[in-house]
């Protein structure tokens, strides 16, 4: 048994937050903001040589202002030892092809699950929603599909 | 009686000094200070607040800070499953305890369970009826529950 005491965020995860709201009912003023606050973490994660590899809603915590944090580092690795970690890994909606398919990935695969999360915080629904996990990590690999937002896009 | 407390006392020093020595040394062995090690008579846990694969996440109170603990349990029967849970361990504490950065989650301590059960078998309960009976009950602050659940997962540590 392990046990790892944390800072204490009181505001949940994204993903309930998004949950509670209507999809596209959140300001876009609070959107980027969030936006931002992921994009800032980020870049001092990769700053640090340290890629996350399940960026996701579910990870990232908001406090009482709305701020979020990223958290759960399980899986998250030196760049540089990425590769010798990379089996079952991840969420499968939020992962980069090139993770799902077992190739050489670097942060990169950061970028794709960051931009999974802008996509999520401006539909407010899960990516792929439409299709189970698995069908999404095929349709992604094989059949190519991008996530549109045109449809969805509440601005 | 006396002789007893004095023979406790010693075997918990003892054994705290092997304990010590083996999250040095050990296989486990971090480059992190002692002081990254959680206290567990000063750590009350209250409700659940989430739920992982093999983890859970309770709100909690560590000295006098209002924290989030991370309990991961190892399965007993998946070996594999047990050795990526200690890995991703091992990775999260590693790679939070260096990051600082007000868009991160921060971590304060880390607690490893080896034969500790033994350790907290002999300490918590009296380290707990002690706190627990001190604990301001009447506080808004701190929910009554705190005091049960702590007392309950106490007991859940130690094998009851």
């Amino acid at each position: 048994m392990y046990c790892i005491v944390m800072e204490y965020v009181p505001g949940g995860s994204l993903r309930s937050f998004l949950e509670k709201n209507n999809p596209g009912s959140i300001p876009l003023k609070t959107v980027v903001m969030m936006a931002l606050d992921v994009a800032r973490g980020m870049t001092y994660l990769h700053s640090q040589g340290v890629v996350h590899r399940d960026l996701k809603s579910d990870n990232l915590v908001l406090t009482k202002e709305l701020h979020v944090k990223l958290a759960d580092f399980g899986v998250g690795c030196q760049e540089s030892q990425c590769d010798l970690f990379n089996a079952d890994l991840g969420t499968y909606r939020w992962m980069a092809p090139e993770m799902i398919k077992h190739k050489h990935y670097s942060k990169k695969v950061d970028v794709y699950s960051f931009g999974i999360v802008l996509s999520e915080l401006v539909t407010g629904l899960v990516p792929f929603h439409d299709m189970t996990p698995v069908q999404a990590a095929f349709a992604v690999v094989n059949k190519v599909i991008y996530y549109l937002l045109c449809d969805t896009f509440p601005f | 009686m006396m002789c007893a407390c004095v023979c406790v006392c010693v075997c918990v020093h003892v054994f705290w000094a092997f304990v010590q020595q083996y999250l040095e040394t050990g296989p486990h062995a971090m480059e992190l200070a002692d002081n990254w090690i959680v206290d567990m008579s000063q750590l009350f846990l209250g409700h659940k607040f989430a739920t992982g694969n093999c983890s859970r996440l309770y709100h909690g109170i560590y000295k006098d800070q209002e924290v989030a603990v991370k309990v991961i349990r190892q399965p007993e029967d998946a070996e594999d499953k047990a050795a990526i849970l200690d890995r991703q361990f091992v990775q999260e504490v590693s790679c939070l305890s260096c990051l600082h950065h007000p868009n991160i989650v921060q971590v304060g301590w880390w607690w490893y369970s080896l034969c500790l059960f033994l350790f907290l078998g002999m300490t918590s309960w009296t380290e707990l009826i002690r706190t627990t009976s001190s604990f301001p009950l009447q506080s808004s602050a701190v929910p009554s529950h705190f005091c049960i659940e702590s007392c309950y997962y106490h007991l859940l540590l130690i094998g009851f």
